[in-house]
């Protein structure tokens, strides 16, 4: 991915690949992804450059989605659009046709608007003539008028605006579930039906003042909410939607290599790939030695060798010099594609979960029904009249409505804070789930460890001059060995060599100020080395003068720097840690000593059977590790976070993913969690007080319908500022993300090529 | 007092063409993007060489 943002977007322009992006034919617009648009400069910069390019027609940013579409007449060039945008400074990726908001959803939003407007103008109107009424029109010639014409407005709100109530209470009946429209639905029937009544009869109250007033209200705060969700949402798929996308097949006519789109990519293709760049299909090698990292399919970190004929797999990265191979699985077929599709099925077979918020919400809604049916029924005898509108004025005021809103709302916020902060949050559930964890399971390579090659040990110690002699030779390498070194010596800068050369499998060798200086392999057995424990040693490098040993280095896996902090944390928590791996024992005790880890909470040498089963042992647990090798143990977690591998893999495993990298954001998606869920519970008593307050008051025939319909918004506003408010905790987070926008972005793992 | 029994329905006609404008620009997308348009209004105007296109918005 990383190769393919620097590199150039000449592809754009190529006609297969204008099939792919464009998304309206007759308009020539092609959509991008502005990863750091942020601000009215943005949009002047880009929309301002982008328009000064030749044969450009419009140039469009929306900064809620980030998304730059551009239209042009023909001729005119996208590569261009994305270079200047580019050159700007902004990270650009075009979208691909299909990766546009769907059609059906963006129709439903306009509805939801018109339902909203319409809803409005209506109660608005309706108001209007109430209003004369209660100031005594309702004693002149002018009642019966405006009775039927409050019908008459009303008529919109019953049959457009109030659909969405209808069709979810309906969707609840068959799913034999109280939906929290229910009340809703039945007081809006009941209120219809006794104004109708009242009416036609010439006398007693309507109630179409304060039905449509709810619904307005009611409609204006879930589209608010909606909106809220989707600016989350659909960051969130843009995000998991960028992949790589361009491959080059040869062409046997012209005798080249061509661009074309990944989609065209078809069995039997030679294909070239780059240093650096995922394979996009399982195929035969035809290069003679290539070094891969197929974390996405072993979750092995360090890149192994593939040698001609044998089998790369899609998805997996080139580490190593470009690659030729003969494509022979595309997609779905391959292994990648066909472990993916396994994994969405597990995830479709795992039932939802009910929710304490959805449980609380059935109560409620029972409650409140059956409280307003005995009492209708009680007080029958009494006042048929009065026991309708006090039931009504019941159900309007004590329907969990407001914790049906606030609830997701809080979720939202707590989805878009993390998303902020650099981690992505799959499902709502998972924020429930986090405040109940016992336990946090540790995958070992790539999650405790960074799952790169460090630096352990040099001896002697590396002089400036051996620093910047082996920089030099290890420049031009391909070799993962050689890019650690390269990182490791960065400071140094590379002397001129006389003369370099690369002996495949063996190492480097180059001449200078007279000598031969070469960089290969120690042969001395491990044992005798200083670093302790050995087994963390991956590499041990030698570096010779004219045939003399002068440098010894080793080579290996480090824990991250975060990791014991983060033990430590969740130790004081009372969050008991385990460390799960398919390594040796020695491998695993050493890891866990340095991260701070209890030896006898260390399960080493254990197969993704074994974690699976060890996950189920231990309930209220949390898996952190690989999204795709460990999404067997993943599936038995309570909750799940993948700290590695594709944001696209991890997260059809992991329900959280940490795309700034590092295990730091851990402690604070379980202060999030918290700290939401302490909000919710505060709605859930709040609700509760006045629904009970409110209920007692109404049917005491204290509170009017009117009063009522007026009243239940109004709280439902209150929860929902409560939410957005939220606890000084969340409000801290919410001050601090303001420094961090610069966290990681995409797939920022598996970029083991930059080692 | 009779005059209500026309000005009320010429009251709702007015209230009519603004709803009927409302749906105009619901459907034709006017209230797709409403973050932008904010930012947009902050811009100076010898710096915001962008002119809408004729049709305003597009998808």
């Amino acid at each position: 991915m990383s190769t393919e943002r620097q590199g150039d977007f000449a592809y754009l322009d190529q006609p297969d690949f204008r099939e792919i992006y464009v998304v309206d034919a007759k308009q020539q617009t092609m959509r991008f992804y502005v990863e750091n648009a942020t601000c009215a400069k943005c949009l002047n910069r880009i929309e301002g450059s982008v328009c000064d390019l030749p044969k450009v027609t419009d140039a469009r940013l929306d900064l809620g989605t980030k998304v730059l579409s551009v239209s042009v007449r023909q001729g005119g060039s996208y590569s261009a659009v994305a270079e200047t945008v580019r050159g700007l400074g902004y990270i650009i990726e075009p979208l691909k046709a299909s990766q546009r908001e769907d059609e059906n959803e963006l129709k439903y939003r306009r509805r939801e608007i018109l339902r909203m407007g319409i809803a409005g103008a209506c109660a608005g109107n309706i108001m209007l003539l109430s209003i004369a009424q209660y100031a005594g029109a309702d004693k002149s010639e002018f009642d019966q008028y405006f009775g039927w014409l409050s019908l008459l407005l009303f008529l919109p709100v019953l049959f457009y605006a109030a659909v969405p109530f209808y069709r979810n209470t309906w969707a609840g009946i068959q799913a034999r579930r109280f939906a929290i429209d229910l009340p809703i639905v039945a007081a809006v029937l009941v209120s219809v039906l006794f104004s109708v009544a009242n009416l036609i009869r010439g006398h007693g109250d309507t109630y179409f003042d304060a039905v449509s007033a709810l619904m307005f209200l009611l409609l204006a705060s879930r589209f608010w909410l909606g909106h809220l969700q989707r600016r989350y949402l659909r960051t969130l798929n843009l995000y998991s939607l960028l992949e790589s996308r361009i491959a080059r097949r040869w062409n046997a006519t012209s005798l080249k290599y061509e661009d074309v789109p990944i989609e065209r990519i078809a069995a039997g293709n030679r294909v070239l790939v780059r240093a650096g760049e995922k394979f996009p299909a399982d195929g035969e090698l035809l290069s003679a030695r290539i070094h891969v990292n197929s974390a996405v399919l072993s979750g092995e970190a360090y890149p192994v060798e593939v040698l001609a004929s044998q089998s790369v797999f899609a998805g997996t990265t080139l580490v190593s010099e470009n690659a030729e191979f003969i494509a022979t699985a595309i997609n779905a077929d391959s292994r990648v594609g066909r472990l993916m599709a396994s994994m969405a099925l597990e995830a479709k077979a795992r039932t939802p979960l009910f929710t304490f918020t959805d449980r609380m919400g059935q109560i409620f809604t029972f409650g409140v029904l059956g409280v307003g049916i005995v009492y209708t029924a009680y007080y029958w005898h009494i006042d048929p009249v009065a026991a309708i509108s006090r039931s009504l004025a019941l159900t309007l005021l004590s329907c969990p409505c407001a914790l049906a809103l606030a609830t997701p709302l809080a979720h939202s916020l707590a989805l878009l804070r993390a998303a902020k902060r650099g981690f992505f949050i799959k499902r709502s559930e998972a924020i429930e789930r986090l405040p109940q964890i016992e336990n946090v399971f540790f995958d070992k390579t790539g999650t405790l460890t960074s799952g790169q090659l460090s630096l352990l040990s040099c001896s002697p110690e590396a002089s400036p001059e051996l620093q910047s002699i082996v920089m030099a030779l290890e420049l031009k390498s391909h070799h993962p060995v050689a890019r650690a070194l390269v990182k490791t010596f960065s400071s140094a800068l590379p002397v001129v060599l006389e003369s370099w050369s690369e002996l495949i499998g063996v190492g480097v060798s180059g001449k200078y100020n007279g000598h031969l200086y070469e960089l290969k392999a120690s042969p001395k057995s491990l044992s005798n080395s200083q670093v302790n424990p050995p087994d963390r040693i991956i590499n041990q490098i030698s570096l010779y003068r004219d045939g003399q040993e002068c440098l010894q280095i080793q080579l290996g896996d480090v824990p991250r720097p975060e990791a014991a902090q983060l033990i430590k944390i969740l130790e004081s928590r009372g969050i008991k840690t385990h460390l799960l791996t398919g390594d040796r024992e020695a491998n695993a005790k050493a890891v866990a000593q340095a991260v701070g880890i209890a030896p006898q909470h260390v399960f080493a040498e254990c197969s993704p059977e074994e974690k699976h089963r060890l996950l189920k042992a231990y309930p209220h647990s949390m898996m952190v590790g690989d999204g795709v090798n460990d999404a067997v143990a993943m599936a038995a977690a309570h909750v799940s976070v993948a700290v590695q591998g594709s944001m696209e893999a991890s997260l059809k495993a992991a329900d959280i993913f940490i795309s700034r990298g590092g295990l730091a954001p851990i402690g604070e998606i379980l202060t999030l969690a918290e700290e939401t869920m302490r909000v919710i519970r505060r709605n859930l008593v709040f609700s509760l007080i006045y629904n009970v307050a409110g209920g007692i008051l109404a049917v005491n025939g204290h509170i009017d319908p009117i009063l009522a319909a007026i009243l239940m918004p109004a709280s439902s506003i209150t929860l929902l500022l409560a939410s957005l408010w939220g606890t000084p905790a969340l409000r801290q987070m919410s001050r601090a993300t303001e420094y961090i926008q610069s966290y990681t972005p995409i797939h920022g793992q598996l970029q083991t090529g930059e080692v | 007092m009779t005059i209500l029994y026309m000005m009320i329905p010429i009251t709702l006609l007015i209230a009519g063409t603004f709803v009927a404008a409302y749906i105009w620009a619901a459907k034709s997308g006017q209230f797709d993007d409403l973050v932008t348009p904010a930012h947009r209004a902050l811009l100076d105007e010898s710096e915001n060489e962008i002119q809408p296109t004729e049709k305003g918005l597009h998808l």
